[in-house]
Parts: C-alpha cells; structure tokens; sequence
C-alpha cells in the first residue's frame, strides 16, 4: 500500500492508518475466552513491520527493535558492523549520546543491545508513560544515527569491557574460544579502533533500512496509538537495502568444512583462576532448520536440566564437576557447547586410590557423551523428559515482558513469522525420537574442543 | 503426563488478567509450617519456594559446611526414589528443582505449570522430609560440592565479599562463608550431616511460598496434603540455643504473647532478645519485641573491628572491596535508607554517582542484602584494565578517567603493574569511594536525585519480581530475615525521604572506617585480544 509522504495532511494519513490498524486487528487472531488480542503484524507505510502484543499488564512496556543483517566475511568489516551495532543508539544528529540509556536508566527502565551474525536487537523496557519518547528515541537513532566519535569511542569502550568481563570468567573464556573455532572470530581490539566515522555511516546506510527492520512490542499500551506513533516517527524512514539471504543451514558456516571430523584433541588454554573447564562444541542448525525443535529436545537430552545425561553421568555416578550441561544459543547463531567445570587439583576416590581428574579423562568423558546420541541410544523415557523439559523451559522463558517482546521480534525478524512463538511448543511436543537420532547424525560428529587449566 | 497441550494452550490464549499479585493472608498449618501465597494470573505457573532456617548461621562450630553439604545431599534419595529421581519426576513436569543456601536459610524451589504443581509439591515434600543421605552419596557430593567452591573462590567478587564478612564478624556466625570452606567440607561426615538434618529441617522451621496461578484456599489445601502430613520431633535433636524465629509485621500476634507490641508500630527492633521455644505449648511461632522506629533507631550500630585485609589471587586486575555497617532486616526504616543508598550510588551503568565520577569504568557498585542480624553495607569495585588502545585520540575520555583513578600516566602499559602499584591503584579508589560517602553524608541528595533512584530501584524490583520465582524468592527471604514484604517495602521506599538517607549514611557508613579488602593480581596476565 503506497502511502503519502510527509507532505500530505497528518490527519488524512492518521485516519488511514487507524484503518488499516483496526483492519489488522480484526483479521489478527483473538481467543473466544479473553478480550485480549493475540500478538498481530502491521507492516508500516515505510515498510518496516510492527509486531504487537498489547497485555493487561502495569504500567510496563518492551520494545525490541530488530535489524537484519547478514553475516560479514571480511575481519575489517565485521569490526564496522559490531560498531555500528554498538554504537547505533548513542546519539545522533539532534541528541547527544546515551539518550536511551539516560531515559531508560533515570526512568527505571532497562536496555540491552544483542548484535549476532544475523541480526542486531536493541530491547527497552520503560515505563509505559515513557513509550511516546522511547519510541521518538529509537526512531531517530535509527534514521539519523551519525556515529560521531564520541559515540564509536562510547562502543568501543563498552565491548572491550564487555569481552574482559567474559574472559575474566573462566566458564565464558572457554565458551568464546570453543565457538570461535567453529565460526569465524570476533573482530579485534585493533581493528575496532581503526572504524571511522565515515565507515560506519557507510555500511549503516547500506545495511539499516525498513525492508530489514522489525520492531516487537509487549506490554501495557494502546496498539492504535503506538501504530501511529512509529508510522509518525518513521515516516521518512526511506533508506533503500538490498533483502538479507537466508540463514544459513547450520550455525557454523565455512568452518565446518574445515573441522569435519571427531575431535581427538582439545586446544589447551590458560585458566583465570584455579578451576578448570572443558568444553566441547558441535555444529548446529540455525532456527530457521526444520531440525531446530528436534535439536533443541537433542539439547536436552544431553545437558538440559539435573536428569540429563551430562549432569547425570558426571555429578551423580562420578562426582565430578560442579557446572556441568550443554548450551544451545540458537539466538546468537551458536554451536552447541557441552561444558564441565572441575577442580583439577582436587583428589578424588577412584576405586582403591585417591586420584587427580586428569583433564584427559574430562575429554574423553565429554565424548563418549556425544557419541552416545550418534549411537542409537535413547530411551522413550528420557525423550519423554527432554521434551516436556524443553517445553517447560520455554513457557518460563515467556514470564518477562523483555523476553516476550524479544521472541516475537526475533522469530519474525529471521523470516520464521511471529506465529512460531506460539506454534515452538507444539512442535516441540510432536519430536519423535527418530528425529533426536538423525539430528544427532547431522550435526554431532563435527566437533571442536577447548580445555582451560590453571598454571601450575 | 503430557504437559505440552496446557502449556501451549495457556501460551496461545495470552494474557487475560492484571498481573498485580494479590497478597494473601499468611496461614500457619497444624504442624508448624507457615505459609504464603500470591494470587497472580499472569501466567498458567505456579512457583513452589521453600525457605527453611536451616542456614550456616545453625552450625555448631564442628558442624561448619553442613547446611550446604546437607543442601546438597537431600536430593539424592528417599525410601521412594533413587538417586536422580527428584530430579528426573520434577523435569518430566517441566520444572527444575533447584537449591542454594545462605546464612540465614537454605532454599528450595521450582516452577511448574498449574495442572502439576499437587505432584510438584508431593516430590518436594519427599526430599524435604524423607532425605536418606546414603553415604556413597554423600562422598560423591563431596567432590562436587569442592568442585563448587573452587569456582566460587575463583571468582573475585565472591572472594571480596566473603572476606569482608569474615573480616567484619571473625567470631560470629556471619564470619564463615555459607558454602563453608573446603577444609570443613573435607571434614563433614555423613552423621554430622544426618544430626543437622534431624534438628533444623522441621515444619516449625519452614516457609512454603506458592505464588502464581493459583487461589489462597488452593494454596493452602496443596500444601496441608503435602507438608501437612509432615510431625515434628517431640524433643530438640540438641542442647544448642534455639534460634531467634520472628514473625512478619502483619503476622497475627497470639493472645498470650509475652509481649504485646505496642499499637501503631510497624518495625521490630534492631536486635530483639532471644527466645527459647516452649516445647509444650502449642506449635506456633513467638512474637519478638516490637519498638517504635524511633528506639530502633537509637539502638548502638554494630561496632566493626576496623580492618585492612590484603591476598594475592590469581586475577586479571586488582579489585577492593569496603564493608560498612549496616542495619538488620528488621530495622525496615534504615534498611529502606540502605537500599536507596546503594541506588543513588549505582554503578554498573545504571545511572548514579559512581557512574559519573572517577570510578566509572571501575566496575564499581554497591551491594546490600539485608541479613537477619548482622548486614554489611559493600561497594566493590575493579582497577581498570589498562588496554594498549588507551593512546590514542580515540579514547581519550576514558583513558583520562582511568589515569585520575589508578593515578597511571596515560601512556603506562599494562607491564607495570608491581604488588605495590596495585596497592597505590586500589588505595586511590578507596578514597574516592569515601569521598563521595562523604559527601553524600554533609548534604542530603537533590530532590530529583532522590525521585531518580527511587525509581530506578522499585523498577528494579519490580524487575526482579517480574516472574513467579523471582516474587517466591522476595517473599520468603522477607519471611526468614525478618524484613519488609516486597510490596511494604516499595511503599516504605517511596516514603523514604533525603533526611533518612544522610541519617543512615552518617550514622552507618562514615561511623567507622569498616573493613577493606584488597585483591592484588598474584600475576599480571595479558587481556582478551591480546
């Protein structure tokens, strides 16, 4: 639907607009029971699409903004995307940095930014009086973002800190450096600070643009008035992308290719302290695979939950290890990462003896996990659990209004449609444990390890 | 049982109802066992909190580690289910049984969809009361609950605050680290586990916290099958004192009470005299003194031994942590103050002075949780990482931050970092830190200051309540430190006023000197990147 330009009397464009909300809702879904509408699409004049979810809930709102993106091959590049990312929302042309993050701070409100080889997802959550400003703030951001080099120096500080705080935690050392041998590496400290203004303004307007740009919100508010609102506000919101291409089959890309085999040894790295880690990587469909339900149940199998087979195995029969299970992040495009914390000096009783965990024995214990699942094994039983787990996980995952808004922009932004938010469960409860056993053949046998000791 | 086709139902029709939990009136079943409830239909679950006084502050000195080894243990199996089958029947329900153990308390809980919360209950209730502790369990816990405090120890922030607390209370109880140390965990056997197990896991001394999707008569009908059925020992188990049980504010008083609380107050005294627990009364909980604010305000602070505690710990960068007084659960009115303190200080990036002045970028914030009797006040705060990219232009700004905190020229490297230069580093955070303790002490904060944090904190409250667990877990820590209900405690934050804050702060913070512990890098190690 063509809509006019800014030219054209406001009120002749409001009134279309309502029309065309009051359209959508009615043609959205609602249950016979509430009279709360179910979450519903609106595709803006400007193209970008709005999803809304309008709860009876106090006083509080969540908006996530999606921006599509594809992944960046060149190192120098994904160093501008990452900053552009970053810096995306620390001012622009009319306001000075941290205008967000001042509104959602001094109002009590939240914000986070999530930038993934897919996509990149601010959420704020803010009192629901404050949804006029914090919709004008992101708005403008992104029309007008302008990447001064206060706002890329802003950036830049915050992911350096950001990666020491994760590499000061032994845990998500590990966890970086086992993803990163399965996909390409983060960009580094050197390539950051060589992004100019200039780079950034050019692949922002290369990149950010309507076609690729959805914005979910949750929460207390008035779905006419906030259509209105970003209608208003991104009405000149005109920037022209090319369309992103499909996620890709799996997570891992070209690294795969290079790391087709089963994992005979694990790159040794230093521990921050005096705990030591293993983990152990796989390859992953990305959530656009028909395999994602099935893999997220594999997940469970594996190290979802204290009956799972890692906690069971490890904690329960050998009394190893503390943290222990397996992440599936298919949000930020991750592997899938079976983890074990231990404490490498401690002796233990091994039949007769007191003895060190070597970390060898980790190593071999975290494979014969994998290789469990390439085997055929897996009862009824434990299926029956990983999935009423999994489904468990994700009616809990619902309880916040951040995640709530953020599921929803994030399935739609990924082409999947907000609709999987509310069909995930039912598709998790239809996995059979013939799909468990394939997904395992698919993706499992491609492996990459870390282990972190502490110095002696 | 299938859990999908409720679960994806609920999630399908959406919301139908205001999410305001409705606060209902605490019951106290036959056998001891208090409850509580919140009516909130925002969501089809319910989460099940189980909070019992059975924390570290209950060990005898030859008993260190075992509220958390016992913690640990009581799952393993009961005279109904193996080992890994709580587990195992709570997941098949869609939940996750978890536990942790504080000084106060150790804690149980799990959220699980409505149609399964009877079941839910039933599996808690037999891992409560029915704990076998095998002892090839109990070794095998042994080495996990090791592998546990070697993380803990590695963490710098832990390490700060337990250290703090040993410093601040070395002969008291809030002195050991809830986890207990390894040498004590090394210790613990299977009968000393299996003695604290019989004398502090009683319904006289438990809390059961349902909040969700569910009405105060289903509450209380689920838990009187569950825990109902639950008798508790006809004698003490020990001669150790019996612990100091307050009731909440809005708890009813008995008729008989030894001493009536005067009308019209709302805060229990500071530090209530002890009392012993009739074994032939009636089960019932005992009221302690109730006082006006005004004389919970005039009892003594705490006096804190004024102590400089400095290690070297494998780390990437120095940290410092101050603990100060700070009041008791129960002294609600400055606990309020406390709070906002902490908020009108922020750090982390949530709006606040720390933010804005030298300790930007320092990791900085500060921490008060309230205990049931001795509270430490804490501002933690981390030496800058000093990265190479701080040369150039780019930069410039917050290299000229770190350069004023760590007193380093901006063109130090990251190879000049001796023991003694982190001991200057950390000794010039402390000062600034009590510079702005001190200026927040002479003048009052600004209205608008004032407004911002309280908002900035009852949103983060509300935040943290936002799920079932996370309003369950409020609750029950209110119930067993004696403090505020999270909804009393956002009105009494709102009431809260400037000339509270600078009474707490000059009467708390700046009173005493406190303890510091400083954590120097036992080797300075390269950062990520390089």
């Amino acid at each position: 639907m063509n809509m006019p330009t800014l030219n054209f009397p406001a009120r002749f464009c409001n009134t279309l607009l309502f029309l065309f909300v009051m359209a959508g809702a009615a043609m959205g879904r609602t249950d016979a029971q509430t009279a709360i509408p179910l979450p519903y699409s609106v595709r803006l004049p400007d193209g970008a699409r709005l999803i809304l979810r309008p709860e009876a809930i106090t006083g509080r709102v969540s908006i996530s903004l999606f921006v599509r993106i594809e992944p960046d091959a060149a190192p120098s590049l994904k160093a501008v995307g990452e900053l552009v990312a970053r810096a995306l929302f620390y001012g622009n042309r009319d306001r000075t940095a941290n205008g967000i993050i001042t509104l959602a701070t001094q109002t009590g409100g939240s914000y986070d930014v999530l930038h993934t080889p897919d996509y990149v997802a601010v959420t704020v959550v803010a009192p629901s009086s404050q949804l006029p400003e914090v919709a004008h703030l992101l708005s403008d951001c992104l029309k007008n973002a302008d990447f001064a080099p206060i706002a890329l120096d802003h950036a830049r500080t915050e992911i350096v800190e950001e990666r020491t705080r994760r590499y000061d935690d032994g845990l998500m050392r590990g966890y970086d450096a086992v993803c990163e041998t399965l996909r390409p590496p983060a960009s580094s400290e050197d390539a950051l600070r060589r992004v100019t203004q200039a780079q950034a303004q050019d692949y922002f307007r290369r990149r950010y643009g309507p076609a690729r740009t959805v914005i979910a919100v949750a929460g207390s508010f008035d779905a006419a008035r906030v259509t209105t609102l970003f209608a208003a506000f991104l009405a000149d919101y005109t920037r022209h992308t090319s369309p992103v291409a499909a996620a890709q089959a799996n997570q891992t890309g070209e690294a795969v290719a290079n790391a087709k085999q089963a994992l005979t040894a694990y790159r040794v790295l230093a521990a921050p302290s005096t705990s030591a880690y293993a983990l152990a990587a796989t390859d992953a469909p990305a959530v656009t695979h028909p395999d994602y339900p099935a893999f997220v149940v594999l997940q469970n199998v594996l190290g979802g939950g204290h009956a799972c087979r890692l906690f069971q195995q490890a904690r329960e029969e050998r009394g190893v290890g503390y943290k222990v299970g397996a992440l599936y992040q298919a949000d930020r495009a991750d592997p899938l990462v079976a983890y074990l914390q231990w404490d490498a000096t401690l002796k233990r009783n091994a039949a007769d003896r007191q003895t060190r965990t070597d970390a060898k024995d980790i190593q071999l214990f975290l494979n014969s996990q994998l290789d469990g699942l390439l085997q055929n094994s897996l009862s009824e039983e434990e299926l029956t659990r990983a999935r009423n787990f999994a489904i468990g996980v994700e009616a809990r995952r619902h309880e916040r209004v951040r995640d709530r808004s953020f599921l929803l922009g994030w399935y739609e932004a990924m082409g999947l449609g907000y609709v999987f938010d509310a069909d995930l469960p039912k598709r998790l409860a239809a996995v059979t444990r013939d799909d468990v056993l394939r997904v395992a053949k698919t993706y499992l046998a491609t492996r990459a390890g870390v282990v972190l000791l502490p110095s002696r | 049982m299938g859990i999908a086709a409720p679960l994806w139902t609920a999630l399908l029709t959406g919301m139908t109802v205001p999410t305001q939990a409705q606060e209902n009136a605490p019951v106290t079943l036959a056998n001891g066992l208090r409850v509580l409830s919140r009516e909130r239909r925002a969501t089809p679950l319910v989460a099940i909190d189980l909070w019992v006084r059975a924390g570290a502050r209950e060990e005898a000195p030859d008993e260190a580690g075992s509220a958390h080894f016992l913690e640990h243990t009581l799952f393993k199996s009961t005279p109904t289910r193996r080992a890994g089958q709580a587990d195992w029947d709570i997941e098949n329900l869609g939940g996750t049984l978890n536990a942790s153990t504080g000084p106060d308390y150790a804690h149980f809980y799990v959220t699980v969809a409505t149609p399964n919360v009877s079941r839910a209950l039933s599996i808690l209730a037999d891992v409560i009361q029915n704990a076998l502790l095998p002892d090839a369990q109990v070794e095998r816990e042994r080495s996990v609950i090791l592998d546990e405090l070697a993380e803990h120890v590695a963490d710098p922030a832990a390490r700060v605050v337990d250290l703090l607390y040993a410093g601040a209370f070395p002969s008291r109880l809030y002195g050991r680290s809830p986890g207990g140390s390894p040498d004590a965990i090394r210790l613990r056997g299977r009968d000393t586990l299996a003695a604290f197990y019989r004398r502090t896991y009683q319904p006289t001394r438990c809390t059961l916290v349902l909040v969700g999707d569910l009405s105060a008569a289903q509450a209380r009908q689920w838990a009187q099958e569950t825990f109902g059925v639950w008798q508790p020992p006809a004698r003490p188990q020990s001669n150790l004192p019996q612990p100091r049980i307050s009731t909440r504010p809005d708890a009813p008083v008995p008729a008989d009470a030894m001493v009536p609380a005067p009308s019209g107050t709302t805060d229990a005294v500071e530090n209530p005299k002890p009392k012993t627990q009739n074994q032939d009364s009636p089960v019932r909980h005992q009221p302690v003194y109730a006082a006006t604010p005004e004389a919970a305000v005039a009892a003594p602070v705490p006096l804190l031994p004024a102590q400089h505690i400095t290690l070297a710990v494998p780390a990437s960068r120095p940290a410092l942590g101050v603990g100060l007084p700070a009041p008791p659960a129960s002294a609600v009115r400055m606990t309020a103050a406390a709070m906002l303190v902490g908020e009108i200080l922020g750090g982390l990036g949530r709006g606040g002075r720390l933010d804005v002045s030298a300790l930007a970028h320092t990791d900085a914030q500060a921490r008060f949780t309230p205990r049931h009797d001795d509270s430490l006040w804490i501002v933690t705060a981390s030496v800058p990482r000093d990265s190479s990219g701080d040369r150039t232009n780019n930069t410039g700004t917050a290299s000229k931050r770190r350069a004023l905190v760590t007193g380093q020229a901006e063109s130090n490297t990251a190879a000049d970092t001796t023991q003694h230069t982190q001991e200057e580093q950390t000794r010039r955070l402390e000062a600034v830190l009590r510079n702005i303790l001190a200026r927040l002490g002479s003048s009052p904060p600004a209205p608008l200051e004032m407004q911002s944090a309280q908002r900035r904190l009852m949103a983060r409250m509300d935040a943290e309540t936002e799920t079932n667990e996370g309003l369950a877990a409020a609750v029950g820590y209110a119930d067993i430190t004696g403090g505020d209900t999270p909804q009393a405690l956002r009105q009494r934050i709102q009431q809260t006023t400037p000339a509270d804050v600078r009474q707490f702060v000059t009467r708390y913070l700046l009173s005493q000197t406190g303890v510091t512990v400083i954590l120097q890098t036992a080797a300075a190690g390269a950062g990520p990147g390089q």
